[in-house]
């Protein structure tokens, strides 16, 4: 024992110092000299990165922006430079896999606020070589920052099954990510859409679909588990948008049904049977019909308020002239537009609808209606039929002015699906799924839009690990931004789901609502077996 | 501890050969006989070399020793090391229990019939086929950890096994359970100081708080996992009752020790009683274990490892030789005949007592691992593609939808995915190189269109597009023949379909097609219903220019007097005609 004590000191010195080497190999920060630009050979292009951060917007308050240089060679140089203050990070690599140190990332971009970091890359096959220098590329620091905290459901993208659903929060700042509601201790039981109130971290909803079922509402970190689904209605509450002042939340009852398509370039088809427009009054537990009296003509769905609570915006299309399994010819020609009603909050009353945006007119077809919080831009969804983008590679996000009543196709628009989108609190940043990187996995993307409506170039959430998504199959859906970190964990809502759920009452007739709830699920299909997508 | 002379009654030699002897027998067993359930549980998994794997089975306690097991399952791949790895696992408990007796027990005859049951429980318990490789592994950790025990002897030594039960438990989950029991036990009727008795109370508490801060705190599992996991959750009563009694005699066997040591000075304490003792146990653990065999499950999962092999005739041979009588056998024979372009030529060669039900597996649960089949033969990969996905995200990745994932992906030109797929097989032992040549069609599609499989799927991929009717599968073939009238897979499985049911005059319809879609003669089968339509209405229908074989035309009349001779001996009729003519569509038409 006594002639081996030396030997394993010896051995932690020795481990301690190849430490102190790797690190000091890895990463010099502020101050260090790049010896690779003076000998480098000039290609006059810039370089391939994966996630494409070449030129993007970011907010002050990222966490780093990790990457993959997709170049060939052993040995790779990075140097982030402040323009303003000279300061500089530098990460040598010898697999191309960037990622900046959290401190000195933040001292960068906070140097290079409302200004931009230059980055300088160089290649070699190894370290003896030569270097090759590219163009520079850079990533403009908005001033304004982005709400620190995004919410996603993880999910496989897939069809009917699902197994393990998570809803978590990530802190856009770093790369802490927190689990809100883990269905493996909630009996396996699906978790969908959830909703924020003004992008409060302390009032939001939650669906829930199972045996656990309800819209677990959050209000101030207490939970409670309800029910808005009274007989009436033709499906279960779903698609949600909280009203500015917190009292009504509107949803669209549908009831879904799905499709699968046998060519390659599509794969599957989710469309509504019925769908209606209901209110819930928190206040007085009531939902109402928002529906028109000529409802059965219309399915109305992807209910979202105005800033000021005065308008519910929503998308509406014909009803369609088949039962339970409709054609794919009907379903192609089934176009949503964009429209909307006036609301009164004090006798929750609604006015007549009015077309916002004619999307038939031109043979597409709109969804997901979002208006920024300062009221200037709404953005939604196009695509060439139906009301379920996400499976649509040909849908693109459009910005319309809310003063001139002008959309126009967004930069951001991809060659795959842009699909669900929702904004920061302080209008600058907008968040919306995409499926470019893989055409079947969503990723948050973020862009941001000044006063002006001027877009700056996207990019796709940074990760820890930037070689994440190649290998990440799960979609990170729906996206929110909120403003702060949620303190409730998966327990509370276990717990939350052994309260009985609070069964809403009517509060008014629902006679006019569509008449085809004769349609019933497929009493084949288990619990389990009901689409994700419902 | 109980101290002898061990010469007389126990000897080393003994043991080594009883040991050796079911390792042989074992190995055996899964080599020649019991191949089958290696090959069900490999292919339930598919272990991967990567962090995040690892990190899916960190989250839980007992997800490490399901980790390990899911490591050692992967090597079943191989016939032959599958067979040594599990062969292995199952005699180590007699290796551990050799080592704990020598020290509980040493001398006593009864030590030999002792350290063999647990092995031979464990080898009745495996013939099952969800009897996996962590339940194993589960008992060998216990034993381990009881040895460990056993040793320590000083008195920060016990405190050890108690401070690294929270990490065992968190290792192994509910076994660590059982070895509590034990545990118990033996401070009970080993303890030989006041203080084992605290020890044991001291453990009971630890193993509550390590369950109460584990469920509340650490893990996010429900009570159920962390009190159960990842014990079998099988509902096989005789299964069930070999579980248990394996759990019971684990924790009572310090008292079974302590019992055995009482008759040191019995009569019954010699070696000769040892060792028949031992072999009786063992014969009887070798009897029952070939009593449970079910021929019709091995030949199921038989069939489906020459499916998924893609070994198409050895499948055909498989199931002409030794006819599985379930549905899924009979599905998966049907798959064989025709991806090998022979459905509507041997389809009556195999047995069919389902009708369609055997051509195409209705959407749910039960069948989520296999009915991609059906549809991938067909050339509706999308559908093919989604089935594969559905048991994905349902039982995870296994190679067969992996794979399947990775070739829908390739035929459907979306290589992003497909390479996705291909890197999880990459990370694999034994998919690796199925993946490396796999890959490098990502980068030269014209490999796809040259490769014999996928080229010929691209070949009747539909040209239209239309709507899966998932509820009625059937009727997805004449939707496809309309979106792609040369696919001929499809056209045979509609026929198929067709023959099964019964359905002559539709068959007649489609008859005069054939020729346009490349058919130089018709498969047998359609040729046998030609002549019994002909034979009922006396109208020869349209052939599109396309004969009916001679040999055909002779087999009928020979069928037909057979027919007539046979029927008059009723008793006899359905079997005379069997023996002569089980193989012909007439046959089926007359008599199923």
């Amino acid at each position: 024992m006594s002639d081996k004590a030396p030997h394993i000191n010896m051995r932690l010195g020795i481990k301690l110092y190849s430490l102190f080497l790797l690190f000091s190999g890895i990463l010099f920060c502020n101050g260090c000299k790049s010896d690779v630009s003076e000998n480098s050979l000039r290609i006059n292009r810039k370089p391939v990165i994966e996630p494409d951060y070449i030129n993007v917007t970011i907010p002050p308050n990222i966490a780093p922006m990790n990457f993959t240089i997709a170049e060939e060679g052993n040995s790779f140089t990075v140097i982030g430079i402040s323009r303003i203050t000279g300061y500089q990070i530098k990460i040598n690599s010898t697999h191309g896999i960037i990622r900046f140190p959290e401190k000195a990332w933040r001292k960068l971009v906070s140097d290079c606020t409302g200004d931009s970091i230059e980055f300088r890359i160089f290649s070699s096959k190894n370290r003896k070589d030569a270097a090759v220098k590219y163009d520079p590329f850079y990533m403009t620091v908005a001033s304004e920052k982005i709400d620190p905290y995004l919410v996603y459901r993880l999910i496989y993208p897939g069809y009917y099954s699902w197994s393990n659903i998570k809803i978590v929060q990530r802190c856009i700042e770093n790369f802490r990510e927190e689990s809100i509601i883990e269905n493996q201790i909630m009996e396996k039981n699906c978790a969908n859409c959830h909703s924020f109130n003004n992008n409060s971290p302390d009032r939001f909803m939650i669906h829930i679909r199972g045996s656990l079922g309800g819209t677990y509402i959050v209000e101030d970190g207490k939970i409670t588990r309800t029910d808005p689904k009274i007989d009436a209605m033709p499906g279960g509450a779903t698609y949600p948008s909280w009203h500015p002042d917190g009292r009504y939340l509107a949803f669209s009852s549908n009831q879904v049904r799905q499709s699968f398509y046998s060519q390659p370039e599509k794969s599957i088809e989710v469309f509504d049977l019925v769908s209606s427009l209901i209110l819930y009054d928190r206040k007085n537990n009531e939902i109402i019909t928002i529906t028109d009296s000529d409802t059965t003509k219309y399915l109305q769905t992807f209910p979202s308020w105005s800033p000021d609570g005065k308008y519910l915006y929503f998308c509406q299309a014909l009803q369609y002239k088949f039962l339970d399994s409709p054609e794919l010819d009907q379903i192609k020609n089934t176009h949503y537009n964009l429209a909307r009603k006036s609301f009164d909050p004090e006798t929750r009353v609604f006015g007549e609808t009015e077309i916002v945006f004619n999307a038939e007119e031109i043979n597409k077809s709109a969804s997901f209606p979002r208006i920024s919080p300062d009221g200037k831009y709404l953005v939604f969804t196009l695509a060439d039929y139906g009301t379920f983008p996400i499976w649509h590679r040909e849908a693109d996000l459009y910005m319309m002015n809310m003063q001139s009543r002008v959309s126009i196709r967004m930069n951001v628009n991809s060659n795959e699906t842009e699909s669900y989108h929702s904004w920061s609190s302080n209008s600058k940043w907008l968040v919306f799924s995409s499926k470019r990187i893989d055409g079947r996995s969503a990723r948050p993307h973020f862009v941001h839009i000044d006063s002006s409506g001027n877009q700056g170039k996207e990019f796709v959430l940074p990760q820890k690990d930037p070689t994440l998504y190649t290998r990440m199959l799960e979609s990170f859906n729906i996206p929110e931004l909120v403003k702060g970190r949620i303190k409730l964990k998966p327990r509370d809502f276990a717990e939350a789901s052994k309260q009985e759920a609070l069964k809403a009452k009517s509060g008014n007739h629902l006679e006019n609502n569509p008449k085809r709830t004769d349609v019933k699920k497929d009493t084949r299909l288990k619990a389990n077996q009901r689409s994700i997508h419902e | 501890m109980i101290k002898m002379n061990t010469s007389k009654t126990i000897v080393k030699k003994d043991v080594y050969i009883l040991l050796g002897l079911f390792f042989t027998t074992a190995f055996g067993y899964f080599f020649l006989v019991g191949n089958y359930i290696l090959f069900f549980q490999e292919t339930q998994s598919l272990f991967i070399f990567s962090r995040e794997f690892l990190n899916s089975y960190l989250i839980k306690p007992g997800g490490p020793l399901e980790y390990a097991a899911r490591f050692l399952t992967q090597f079943y791949a191989g016939k032959f090391s599958g067979s040594l790895i599990l062969s292995f696992v199952l005699t180590l408990p007699g290796i551990l229990l050799y080592i704990i007796n020598k020290r509980l027990i040493p001398g006593i005859s009864f030590s030999m019939l002792l350290l063999l049951i647990p092995s031979c429980l464990m080898l009745i318990m495996q013939t099952n086929y969800y009897h996996m490789m962590q339940y194993n592994l589960g008992f060998l950790v216990i034993l381990f950890y009881y040895l460990f025990s056993l040793f320590a002897e000083k008195k920060y030594h016990r405190l050890l096994v108690l401070i690294l039960f929270p990490l065992f438990y968190y290792l192994t989950g509910a076994y660590s359970l059982i070895f509590t029991g034990m545990y118990i036990i033996h401070n009970l009727f080993f303890a030989n100081e006041k203080q084992n008795y605290v020890n044991a109370l001291v453990l009971l508490i630890v193993a509550a708080a390590s369950i109460l801060v584990s469920m509340k705190i650490i893990f996010l599992q429900t009570f159920d996992q962390i009190i159960f996991f990842p014990l079998p959750v099988l509902e096989n009563s005789a299964y069930k009752a070999a579980f248990f009694i394996l759990a019971g005699f684990i924790v009572l066997y310090p008292l079974l020790c302590r019992i055995a040591a009482a008759g040191k000075n019995n009569r019954l304490n010699t070696r000769l009683y040892a060792v028949f003792s031992a072999v009786i146990v063992f014969a009887v653990a070798v009897f029952i274990s070939f009593n449970i065999y079910n021929p019709q499950t091995s030949r199921v999962v038989e069939l489906e490892r020459l499916v998924f092999g893609e070994k198409w005739d050895e499948a055909i041979r498989f199931q002409e030789k030794k006819p599985s009588r379930n549905l899924i056998g009979q599905y998966f024979y049907n798959i064989a005949l025709s991806e090998s372009d022979q459905l509507c030529e041997r389809l009556f060669n195999g047995r069919q007592d389902f009708g369609f039900g055997s051509l195409v597996l209705p959407w749910g649960d039960e069948h989520l691992n296999r009915g991609a089949y059906f549809y991938y033969a067909v050339g509706l990969i999308n559908e093919a593609h989604r089935w594969a996905y559905e048991e994905m995200v349902v039982y995870g990745y296994r190679p067969q939808n992996i794979e399947l994932l990775a070739k829908t992906c390739l035929i459907n030109g979306d290589y992003r995915m497909a390479r996705r797929y291909i890197n999880i097989l990459k990370s694999t032992i034994y998919y690796r190189s199925w993946a490396k040549e796999f890959e490098k069609m990502l980068d030269n599609p014209e490999l796809i269109r040259s490769h014999p499989e996928l080229g010929a799927k691209l070949k009747i991929l539909p040209k239209s597009s239309f709507f899966i009717q998932f509820n009625e599968p059937q009727v997805n073939l004449p939707l496809l023949l309309n979106a792609q009238p040369d696919n001929r897979k499809a056209f045979e499985y509609y026929i198929a379909g067709l023959l099964l049911t019964k359905n002559i005059e539709i068959i007649m319809n489609n008859v005069p097609k054939m020729k346009s879609m490349g058919y130089t003669s018709i498969p047998k089968h359609i040729e046998e219903a030609i002549l019994i339509y002909y034979n009922s209405t006396k109208i020869f229908p349209d052939l599109g220019g396309l004969t009916i074989r001679n040999e055909t035309r002779l087999r009928f009349d020979q069928y037909f007097v057979t027919y007539v001779e046979a029927r008059k001996r009723q008793s006899t009729f359905k079997e005379r005609m069997e023996e002569k003519f089980g193989n012909t569509f007439w046959f089926y038409f007359h008599f199923k």
